[in-house]
């Protein structure tokens, strides 16, 4: 998560004068083990991430938004799509209603979605736990 | 007939802290005693209506732009019995469980299909249905319900789609009776 906030403040660094700017970076891990009969049919391992950015410049008669995102948080990619959003800006249309939400003030929830010791689990521990839980659902 | 979109609803599959604007999740209530009284709102709406956030502006994810989304949305508990709406119910479709559907958001038009339902015959649910679907309007719908049930329980784990959007959602409500409704399948 720290090193998405320090990603995230170092694109936001880019904006240039009378540009705002949103970024929207997330990125995750996932593994899917399938069981069946005992066996293991299908084990996938995969990673994605990514940033979505939008730049605002204000204008005469509202402002204009232009938007770029890339599938990699790599710098170079996400200098590409810093660059192509601030192309777009200049032929969005102008709305007087377009703006970036800002701040309320109301404190970041501390949130327990998720049971965190699974990050820490071996892939060996992950299928052999959906092995015994298939054994299990097998035998009752 | 009180409808709510509730995104602070924790432990639900729609539930947000805050939304993808950085507004945070509330209660509304959208339709109260068969009134509409209400809408969901993100920040590009809000602003062009006067109006304040109500924590709908989501997205599915960085590739994505924010719009106006459900989040736990739920049709409040009414005063009759479940059972006692069956029994005067001369004539009828059980539906036990809705499958997947499509709603035209522009005209509120929508058919969803029936993954379990049942005949009503003489106030008793009998032949079991398969392969049809229910169509009709929102809006229009929404009028037809002449009895709400008491016995209000939130569904499984939910998928909203709209726009190419793909965002969890969470929806409930107690078993409700429409007057009237198209319903199509398959003649056999």
């Amino acid at each position: 998560m720290n090193d998405l906030n320090e990603l995230v403040e170092g694109v936001l660094g880019r904006a240039d004068d009378g540009e705002a700017m949103e970024v929207f970076a997330s990125a995750g891990t996932e593994v899917e083990i399938k069981v069946y009969d005992g066996r293991v049919e299908n084990l996938a391992r995969a990673a994605s991430g990514g940033v979505g950015i939008r730049i605002l410049r204000e204008g005469a008669a509202g402002a204009r938004i232009g938007v770029a995102w890339t599938g990699s948080l790599d710098e170079n990619a996400i200098d590409r799509a810093v660059s192509e959003a601030r192309d777009n800006v200049r032929v969005a249309s102008e709305d007087e209603f377009l703006a970036f939400a800002r701040p309320d003030g109301v404190a970041a929830a501390s949130l327990e979605l998720t049971d965190l010791s699974v990050r820490s689990m071996s892939l060996d521990d992950k299928v052999a736990l959906v092995v015994e839980t298939e054994r299990l659902q097998r035998v009752s | 007939m009180t409808l709510v979109d509730d995104g602070t609803e924790a432990g639900e599959w729609g539930y947000v802290a805050v939304d993808d604007e950085g507004h945070r999740g509330t209660r509304a209530t959208l339709i109260e005693n068969g009134v509409l009284t209400d809408y969901m709102w993100d920040y590009l709406r809000a602003r062009s209506a006067g109006h304040g956030r109500s924590g709908n502006g989501r997205r599915q994810g960085y590739q994505y732009l924010p719009m106006v989304r459900m989040t736990n949305t739920f049709l409040l508990a009414g005063d009759s019995d479940a059972d006692e709406i069956v029994a005067q119910t001369p004539y009828g479709i059980y539906v036990a469980q809705l499958g997947g559907g499509q709603v035209n958001t522009a005209t509120g038009d929508f058919v969803f299909g029936m993954t379990s339902a049942f005949l009503i015959e003489g106030g008793r649910i009998t032949t079991p249905l398969r392969d049809c679907n229910l169509i009709g309007n929102g809006p229009a719908i929404l009028q037809r319900v002449d009895a709400v049930a008491g016995d209000f329980a939130m569904g499984g784990p939910g998928t909203c789609g709209k726009d190419g959007q793909q965002v969890p959602v969470g929806t409930g409500q107690p078993t409700l009776r429409l007057s009237a409704v198209t319903v199509g399948g398959t003649a056999s």
